[in-house]
Formats: structure tokens, C-alpha cells, sequence
């Protein structure tokens, strides 16, 4: 055979081997749509066996969303709020839009909507790039019908995004990250989320006579922002810490615990918070049998990480919302957890960012409610409004103020509190909430 | 020196994960002369089917169902013989029938089938990580202190049994002499009766399983996450190369040796004396380190780099000089600006992303499709040049046009630069030395807190000349007034048809005939007194000031410069969409600039065709191994549609590029 011959052969046999690759394809993503995405349609499990069984308690939803607990739908014409998301990439949250419809269907079906005006989203996805920022930045301000915007944590997009906007419209945001979340124009963040470590993590590591602390962090800049604002706090309140990165994109915890001294410290503080550290956390604190306590954001434990590792590692977690695992003695986690039931489906994932998005989306049904009929379709009156309001937080603190935060001027609350976990469900809180001040 | 041994043991864990990948990518490379990218995404896919079959008995599918769990031994060999199954699938149907094609061509693939396993696993498992099932169970051991988990222990001797065994199949197997015997020469291998496809996909199989199975046994010592394991592929490159492509054993030992290597640096970061930033260590020091021991590797042993002696002489795209340059760049340009000024803003704002993209590819035209030399590090050049132009602005006050005359400038130094190690090593082993220095300019000099972007990215103001706002939210009397500016675009337009223009000038000129030279043959054109040295000096430096203009304008387009536009990711996926569009001419960077992420393409499938962006990375990876296949030298030489060919007239003088073949199109006149 010429060797000529075998390319020429080969080359006459392209098109039905990429039909092949095609075909193959096809029934791969078929498949996996079929096999159970990460993301589902809440809307969708609405009528579900155990949906019927719920008893929402609706006082509690119109303590915090505004509006009368009368269980009449919302008739008028719609307001439609920008709702960024960040999903289909690493990381990926589609837990956050599950928790917004349910919050928006229920303050439309049970509490009457806005003054009568159902809330209807305008979805932007943003997948993992910068463009994908900018391209949402521009859709809700050429939108004409878009006075006000949402947004999930996001781990890319967000410099783009709020860079468009430009603080033309205002946004509120679930859960900053330091960053241009924290210093955007015209946006205010309703949680801490990482960052409340900052503010509450000395204080709790002083109650419980911690002294030499072993810290881990990722070396990306917006984990290194953060460790270096607790690393700073702690060391201001006394306490001596030794803090070792590791590269952003590996997961083997277990050399930069040993190198930051966990073994030996009298408390570990992993700052770490997607759902591939927090395992890569648990299993790194398993392998090397890490008795010390371990103070971890309460971003880590989510239903993923009690799948993954069969049961919640038996750490102490920072929360800046109630912890949902929990007993909460205030009624809102029960409320939480029944309009999900009803509204976000089956095995809706109640962790992660579903409890700061479905907490947001109840605030700003509270700013809209406080304002005048006349100015829902102002971004201006909204604005003012979002950066007055003072609470309470569903799920969250009892009072906000924008600008109260010391280097995080969009942030309206840096409060924390802290739970710690003892196994089988077993969970016990450390008290209240922490705030900077304290 | 007792920790220094503690922490050199702990780094045998992502040592392994390297060395098996390595392992891996120096057995494809033996049986089939490709840079396997996707062999991290092998070992993904392995750790993620065994996790399925040992969690839910189901086989990646949850429609597969086999029972509520499979013991860990079946799981585990159903596990890798389904990764064996799809690496012969994808050598048979794709790397083999790349075989008359440039290694960069087999590169491409494999960053496609990389795109691809991780698109089907996140849109499966979701981008967030699960924990994988152990199978190494054990205790802890005291090393001076220090807890050391064993299972690390015995993946070392894991390592070390799969090195030894692959090494003496290949060394004392008949199946081993024949892949030797092909890897040295294919042609004289088949004159013997040998068959370079069954060995290829004998080979291919082989890297599966290997990748597969130690993908399983090192997940669970960190997480199983689509990303982790796929990125650890770019230190085992490093690994492979200094192995030669050949030494299974210098590969296992120098990917553990760089593990060990990483967990020495967290250790030593956490003393007072390390330097630092910003009051915190230097982050992605392990990054500069492997780079420049893969730098010293070439340099030391460039020269005694193993070519594949192939059936067929693999060529990089014919690159035929353009018939027309002025009359079709006016036409577009006019045609371009007036659908800039009146389309809506969503077209706007992906016609943007398409010239900044177009611009981008171009300087890869430079590069590879004249120059011949593969490299990854145009983009993050780019991404220097807007750092540049930031710091100007927020230091020295300077704006336009003299901050970024300063940035192209600083760019094509270090581009010239950066050519230094290509005076000694060419081809793949090229790009691969380019893909660490992304990788390092990225995590050392983007992502510093002080010197590059740091959190909030580093801002760049809009641009401005003679009191004229230019700027993505400047105002322009035409149009519907919204963002982003048509002024902007039509900033970016001019840039991207001046360039188109200067590239294809230069390909007609002496100067791309001379680069033309040095890649058909650096000897041949030494002996007709050419100087490669020189000339692979001048075009690096034109592509890296190219490449300048476009992170100079991506930093415009985003109002700061931010690590994450100029990551290895993104660079893969830029060298991918050249590739595609056709990397050797200047109609091929148009059409990669119309399918880089977010570019027309994208906008077309969101908005007319309603597409999720969570199937973007599926469709790019699928997209990418189909053109790669059925048209290796790009689209932009593939024959035009027939009602398009009996419109064209023939120009007197020049011949027709439909029907160009490599050797017509290199011969240079010199």
C-alpha cells in the first residue's frame, strides 16, 4: 500500500466519522439533560406531593416583604428586575435563581406583588467571562422597563458589569465579593457573605481562648484580599496567625495546612467558600485526623458538601444569615424552607446562595413596597430608597446602614454569627449575632 | 531539613497526578506524535464515572443504571475501560485522520476534546466539586511531626509500579519495538509490515487507561471538580518535555519532583523572609519556577528534541498571499461601520468582541501561519500592554494615544524577548514552553495585588484625542443612543482593518516571503544567507505589538485590565478560534474573530437561535474537532460556496487560492 494512500482513504472517510462524532455528541447532551441537570425549573415541582403539605406562615412574609398577608395574587402590570445569575461554568449557582422565583412567585401569588404589581425577572447569565458581564451590564440599561437590578455572588463579570452600569441604575447584590462589589457606584450589599470573618472572626476566636491561628487561603486576588483583611483583624485583637496559600486552581489542602501549622494551632481558619474547596477542606482535615476546631463560612455547608462527604465535617461555621440547618426559634428558617418547599421543588437546594438570594429578593420587595406607587418606574427613587433602607433582613441581621463597614462602602452589614456542628444533625449556636462594632 | 522532608513527602499526592499525567502524554505522544491537552480531562472523566458507578451504580448517565452502588473493583475497571473505549474512538476519528496535519493541528484537537469532556461533565455534574470515593484507605503516619496520610505513600509506589511496567512494555515487548520503531519512522515501520493507525490506537488506549486509572486514585486526595485535574495537565507538559517525549521514567520522576517541588513553596511562603505583595507572599512563584526550569530544559536540550518521523510530512496550512488587499477591506469596512452605527446595541457591542478577537488572531497569523512558531503567550503579551497603559494613566497621567504607543512598545520587547528561547527549539515544544509563561504571567504579574490587577482589576481610563471622547460610553450623533458606543466600534474597526492590511502587505512582502522561508526550512534558509534568529526576532515582535493593540482595546472595551481575559483558558481558546477561521491568512483571523466567546457566532446562537451559554463550551469543542477533522487548514481555505466562485474574476497576474497546495504557495522569491 502507497503511504498516500492511507491519508487519501482516511480523508474520504472525514465526513462519516464527524457525523459519528456529531451523533455522539448530541446523545451525550441529550442525555445529560435527561440524566438530571444541576439546573431545574422551579415552576416546574410547584405541584408537588409534599408542596401541598407546607404551612407558610405569611406574616412572616409580609413582615419582611411588605404588603398584607391577604392571599390574593398581584393583578397589575409587571416590574421587572435585572437579575444577574452566574451559571453553566465553574462555579455555578443555580440554586440562586430557584430561590428568586420562588421568593418573586410567592410575594406574587400570596402577599399581592408590589402595591398590586406582580415582579417579573429579567435574566442575564453570566457564564464564566468578563464579556458576558459587560453584555448583561448593557441589556438592563438599555432596557426601558429594567429600574432596578439583582445579583448573585459573582466570581467573574462583576468589575464588567458594574463598570457598565455605571451606577445608572441601582443594584442590589445578595452577597458581595471584595472588590467592585464592595465599591461600585450605586449598589449595596444586603450580606457579608466571606467577608463578615473579617469583622466577627477575632471576637469568636477570642471567646473561645484561641491564640495561635493556622489560616489557608487561595492565592487568586479576591481570596487574597479577604485573607489578608482577617489576617490583619486578627492580629490587631492580639492573636497570632500563620497564613499559607495555595495555587487557585488546586484542591489538595492538606500541604498548606500543614505548612500554616493547623496541627499545632489552637484554631484553623480555611478561607475557602466554592463547593470544591469546602469538600477538598473536609477531606484534607480527614486525611491528616485534624482535631483542633475548625472555624469554616457557613457558604460551605450546603447540601453538596453533606452529599459529597456522607455527613457535615464537625466544624464551627461563620454564617451572615441564619444557619438553615439549624433550630431557629425566630420562625423565618421554617418560612424559608416552606416556600421553597412549595415554590423551588423537590430537594431544592436550600445552602449555598439560595438563602442570600431568596433573603434579597425579599428586601427589595420591601424597598419597592416603602415607596410611593408613582416611583417604581424611577431607578433614582429606588435608589434612595434601597440606600435607606435599615432592615430587618429576612434570614439575616436586624439593622442595616449602607457605608457602615470600614473599607467596604457598599456594604450595609459586616455581622456574623457562628454554629457549631457535632454531628447526626447536631447543631448548636454560639449566640448572636457579632457585629464589627463588637 | 526534618519539614523540608515532611513537605516533600506531603507533595507526592499532586506530584503523582502530575507524573500520571505525564506518563500519559509521553505514551500518546510515542504512539501518535500528539500533545495531548485532554489527557487531564481523561483522568476527570475516569474519576468521574467511577464515582458515579461507586455512589449511584449508574454509568455517568443516571439513566445507566446498574444497581444503588457497584463494589469498588468493578467500578473501577468499567471506569477505565470506558475511558480506554473513547481514547481509541478518539484517535481513530480524529488524531488519526490528523495525520498528514501540523502537530499544531493534533494540539487543537486535543484542546477540543478537552473543551468538550469538561463541558459534558459540568453540564452533568454541575461546575461545583463532589467528593470522590477513596480507594486507598488508610491510617497517618509521623514524619518529624508531621502527619503524612499513607494512601500518599502508596500512590507513590503506584506510580513508581505503573513507570516500571509501561517502561519495560515498551522497552522489551514486541509491541513496544514496533511503537519505538514507529516513533522514529513511520515510513521504514510500515515498509516492515508494521500498521502506525493500530499502534496509534493501541497507544491512545494505553494513555487512556493510564490517565484514567491514576485520575481515580489521586481525586479523592483533593476534590473531584471539572478543573482541577484538567489543569494539572499543563505542569505534566513540563514533565513530558523534559523527558524528551520518550523517558517514561524521567517523566514519573520529574512530575513527582514538581509536586514535591509546590509543596516545598508553601511551606517556604509561610517564613518572614519570603517576598511578598501587599503584606501577602508572592503569589504563583511554583509557576515562575516551573517555567524556567521547562526554559532551561529547552535550552539545554532543544536541540536533541525528538522530531516524529512521520508517513506523511505533516505542513502547517498552505499561506497564500491575499489576491486583493484594498478594494475588499473597503467594502467590508464601509459595510462594517454603517452596521455599527445602526445596528441594535447587542450586534454592537458582539461586533466589537469579533474586530478585538479578529485583532487578536492576526497577531497569530504573524506568528504561525508565517513564521511558523506555535506560541500561547500573544494574549497575555496583551494583557502586559494593557497593564501598561493603566499604569500610565493612573501614574503618569497619560492617556491617549501615547500610553498605548507605550504599550505596544513594552509588549513587542517582551515578545522579542520571549522569541530568545525559540532561537534554539521550535514547534510544539515551542508552545508548550509559551503555555507556562501564560500561565506565569498570569499568576505572577496580573494577578499581584500591587504591581498588576489585583482585585478590582487595574482601570483603565476611556480614550480621548483632541477632545474627541472615543470610549465604549462616549456619544455619537447616529443611532439609538444606547451602549456601547458605535464610536468605540468604530475605533476598533479601524485598528483591526489597518492591521488586516499591514499583515496582508506583509505577506506580500519580501520580509513575509523571508518569514515564509524560515518556516518551510530554517536550514534552507540559513543557506541562501537568511538569518532565522533575526527574523523569528522580527515576528514575534510584529505579532506581539498586534497582539498589544487588542488587550490595549479589550481594556478600553472593559474599563480595566483583568487577569481572568488573559488566562491560559482564554489563550487556548484564541489559538482554537485562529486555527478554525485558518491561521495562515488574513481572512482566517476574520473568521476567528467572528467565533471567539461572545463574538457574532455567539450573539447569532443567544439571540436568533435561542441557545443557553451553558452550551457554548460543548458546542465550541464540538465545533473545534469537527473543523479540525474535515478541514484542517481553516475555514478561510476551504472553497468558497460555488454561487460566490462563478461571481469571482480572475486578476491577471496572480493565481487563483482555491486551489493552493503547500508547496506552491512557500516557494519565496528571494
Amino acid at each position: 500500500m502507497k503511504p498516500n494512500a492511507v491519508v487519501n482513504r482516511g480523508a474520504r472517510r472525514v465526513w462519516p466519522a464527524a457525523a459519528a462524532l456529531a451523533a455522539l455528541v448530541l446523545l451525550i447532551s441529550a442525555c445529560s439533560s435527561s440524566g438530571g441537570s444541576a439546573s431545574s425549573s422551579p415552576s416546574a415541582a410547584t405541584g408537588s406531593a409534599g408542596a401541598a403539605t407546607v404551612k407558610i406562615d405569611n406574616s412572616i412574609g409580609a413582615k419582611f416583604a411588605g404588603g398584607a398577608a391577604t392571599g390574593s395574587a398581584a393583578t397589575g402590570s409587571p416590574i421587572t428586575v435585572g437579575w444577574v445569575a452566574q451559571e453553566g461554568g465553574t462555579p455555578s449557582d443555580p440554586e440562586a435563581d430557584v430561590a428568586l422565583q420562588s421568593a418573586f412567585t410567592y410575594i406574587n401569588s400570596e402577599l399581592g406583588g408590589i402595591h398590586g404589581h406582580p415582579l417579573v425577572i429579567s435574566k442575564c447569565v453570566i457564564v464564566g467571562t468578563d464579556a458576558q458581564g459587560q453584555i448583561c451590564g448593557q441589556q438592563f440599561l438599555n432596557n426601558s422597563n429594567v429600574h432596578v437590578i439583582m445579583q448573585v455572588g459573582l466570581n467573574n463579570g462583576n468589575a464588567t458589569l458594574h463598570a457598565t452600569i455605571g451606577g445608572k441604575k441601582p443594584v442590589l447584590m445578595s452577597e458581595p465579593n471584595p472588590g467592585p462589589d464592595t465599591s461600585a457606584a450605586n449598589a449595596v450589599g444586603l450580606t457579608s457573605a466571606s467577608i463578615s470573618y473579617i469583622s466577627s472572626a477575632a471576637a469568636y476566636l477570642k471567646s473561645i481562648h484561641a491564640k495561635k491561628i493556622a489560616m489557608i487561603s487561595a492565592d487568586g486576588a479576591i481570596d487574597v484580599q479577604i485573607a489578608h483583611g482577617v489576617q490583619a483583624t486578627l492580629e490587631k485583637a492580639g492573636l497570632q496567625t500563620k497564613l499559607a496559600l495555595f495555587p487557585e486552581t488546586g484542591t489538595d489542602l492538606v500541604t498548606p495546612l500543614e505548612a500554616a501549622g493547623a496541627t499545632t494551632a489552637d484554631a484553623v481558619l480555611p478561607l475557602v467558600v466554592t463547593p470544591a474547596s469546602c469538600i477538598a477542606m473536609g477531606n484534607a482535615a480527614k486525611q491528616i485526623g485534624l482535631t483542633k476546631p475548625v472555624i469554616a463560612t457557613g457558604l460551605c455547608a450546603t447540601d453538596a458538601l453533606k452529599k459529597a462527604l456522607g455527613d457535615f465535617p464537625e466544624f464551627t461555621y461563620e454564617y451572615s444569615l441564619l444557619n438553615a440547618n439549624a433550630p431557629d426559634l425566630t420562625g423565618q428558617v421554617a418560612f424559608f424552607k416552606a416556600v421553597m418547599a412549595k415554590y423551588g421543588g423537590p430537594g431544592a437546594e436550600l445552602g449555598l446562595d439560595a438563602p442570600y438570594v431568596f433573603s434579597a429578593a425579599f428586601a427589595l420587595a420591601k424597598i419597592l413596597d416603602s415607596m410611593s406607587p408613582a416611583d417604581l418606574n424611577s431607578s433614582a427613587a429606588i435608589s434612595a430608597a434601597m440606600k435607606t433602607f435599615t432592615g430587618p433582613l429576612l434570614l439575616g441581621p436586624p439593622t442595616l446602614k449602607e457605608g457602615s463597614i470600614l473599607g467596604f462602602p457598599d456594604l450595609a452589614t459586616a455581622d456574623g454569627r457562628y454554629y457549631t456542628y457535632h454531628g447526626a444533625g447536631d447543631w448548636t449556636p454560639s449566640g448572636g449575632w457579632i457585629s464589627p462594632a463588637s | 531539613m526534618g519539614q523540608l522532608i515532611l513537605f516533600i513527602l506531603l507533595g507526592v499526592g499532586p506530584g503523582a497526578l502530575i507524573a500520571a499525567l505525564a506518563l500519559s502524554v509521553v505514551i500518546t505522544y510515542r504512539g501518535s506524535g500528539t500533545i495531548n491537552f485532554a489527557a487531564g480531562a481523561m483522568a476527570t472523566l475516569g474519576a468521574y464515572l467511577f464515582y458515579g458507578l461507586r455512589t449511584g451504580g449508574y454509568l455517568f448517565f443516571s439513566g445507566l443504571k446498574f444497581a444503588s452502588s457497584l463494589p469498588t473493583a468493578p467500578a473501577f475497571l468499567i471506569s477505565v475501560a470506558v475511558c480506554c473505549l473513547l481514547g481509541l474512538a478518539l484517535d481513530l476519528l480524529v488524531y488519526q485522520r490528523l495525520r498528514a496535519s501540523p502537530p499544531l493541528a493534533k494540539l487543537i484537537a486535543s484542546v477540543g476534546v478537552l473543551l468538550l469532556i469538561q463541558a459534558v461533565v459540568i453540564l452533568r455534574f454541575g461546575g461545583n466539586g463532589q467528593s470522590a470515593p477513596s480507594i486507598l484507605q488508610g491510617g497517618v503516619v509521623n514524619v518529624f511531626g508531621g502527619p503524612v496520610p499513607d494512601s500518599r505513600l502508596v500512590l507513590l509506589g503506584l506510580v513508581a509500579a505503573v513507570t516500571v511496567i509501561v517502561a519495560a512494555v515498551y522497552r522489551y515487548t514486541s509491541f513496544g519495538l514496533a511503537t519505538r520503531a514507529a516513533q522514529e519512522d513511520e515510513v521504514e515501520a510500515t515498509y516492515t509490515g508494521l500498521s502506525p493507525g493500530t499502534l496509534s490506537a493501541l497507544n491512545a488506549l494505553l494513555a487512556a487507561a493510564v490517565a484514567a486509572a491514576l485520575g481515580i486514585l489521586v481525586a479523592p486526595l483533593t476534590s473531584l471538580d471539572p478543573t482541577t485535574l484538567i489543569l494539572a495537565a499543563v505542569p505534566a507538559m513540563g514533565a513530558a518535555l523534559f523527558a524528551r517525549f520518550t523517558s517514561f521514567g524521567v517523566a514519573a520522576v520529574v512530575g513527582l519532583a514538581m509536586g514535591m517541588l509546590e509543596s516545598v513553596i508553601t511551606l517556604l511562603q509561610t517564613d518572614s523572609w519570603f517576598p511578598t505583595s501587599g503584606g501577602l507572599p508572592l503569589p504563583g512563584v511554583s509557576d515562575v519556577v516551573f517555567l524556567i526550569l521547562i526554559g532551561i530544559a529547552l535550552v539545554w536540550r532543544g536541540s536533541r528534541l525528538p522530531q516524529r518521523g512521520a508517513l506523511v510530512e505533516p505542513r502547517l496550512p498552505p499561506a497564500p498571499p491575499p489576491r486583493l488587499i484594498l478594494r475588499p477591506f473597503v467594502v467590508l469596512t464601509v459595510a462594517a461601520a454603517l452596521m455599527l452605527m445602526f445596528l441594535p446595541f447587542g450586534f454592537r457591542q458582539a461586533m466589537i468582541n469579533t474586530l478585538i478577537g479578529g485583532i487578536a488572531c492576526l497577531s497569530l497569523v504573524v506568528v504561525t501561519g508565517y513564521l511558523g512558531q506555535v506560541s500561547l503567550l500573544p494574549y497575555a503579551l496583551g494583557g502586559i500592554a494593557g497593564l501598561v497603559v493603566s499604569k500610565l494613566g493612573t501614574d503618569a497621567h497619560l492617556g491617549f494615544p501615547a500610553a498605548p504607543i507605550l504599550g505596544i512598545l513594552a509588549a513587542t520587547l517582551l515578545g522579542v524577548l520571549s522569541a530568545l528561547p525559540a532561537l534554539r527549539v521550535r514547534g510544539i515544544q515551542l508552545a508548550i514552553l509559551t503555555v507556562a509563561a501564560a500561565v506565569a504571567i498570569q499568576s505572577f504579574v496580573l494577578n499581584n495585588t500591587s504591581a498588576g490587577g489585583g482585585i478590582n482589576g487595574a482601570p483603565v481610563s476611556s480614550p480621548s484625542f483632541l477632545g474627541l471622547s472615543l470610549g465604549p460610553s462616549a456619544p455619537f450623533p447616529t443611532g439609538d443612543g444606547q451602549l456601547p458606543s458605535p464610536i468605540f466600534g468604530l475605533l476598533c474597526l479601524i485598528c483591526f482593518a489597518v492591521l488586516c492590511v499591514l499583515v496582508s502587505l506583509l505577506r506580500r512582502s519580501a520580509l513575509g516571503h523571508q518569514l515564509l522561508a524560515i518556516r518551510s526550512s530554517e536550514r534552507a534558509a540559513s543557506a541562501i544567507g537568511l538569518s532565522p534568529a533575526q527574523l523569528k526576532l522580527v515576528g514575534f515582535g510584529i505579532s506581539s505589538a498586534i497582539a498589544a493593540v487588542a488587550g490595549i482595546l479589550l481594556a478600553y472595551n472593559y474599563g480595566s485590565v483583568d487577569v481572568a481575559n488573559f488566562d491560559l483558558v482564554n489563550a487556548l481558546g484564541l489559538v482554537a478560534f485562529a486555527y478554525m477561521g485558518g491561521i495562515t491568512t488574513v481572512r482566517g483571523s476574520i473568521i476567528g474573530g467572528l467565533l471567539v466567546t461572545e463574538g457574532l457566532l455567539g450573539h447569532y446562537l443567544q439571540v436568533w437561535l435561542h441557545v443557553s451559554p451553558s452550551y457554548y463550551q460543548l458546542l465550541a469543542g464540538v465545533g473545534l474537532l469537527v473543523t479540525v477533522v474535515l478541514n484542517p487548514n481553516g475555514i478561510a481555505l476551504n472553497k468558497p460556496p460555488s454561487f460566490l466562485r462563478r461571481r469571482r474574476r480572475r486578476v491577471p497576474g496572480v493565481q487563483p487560492a482555491a486551489a493552493p497546495t503547500a508547496r506552491t504557495v512557500e516557494q519565496v522569491t528571494l
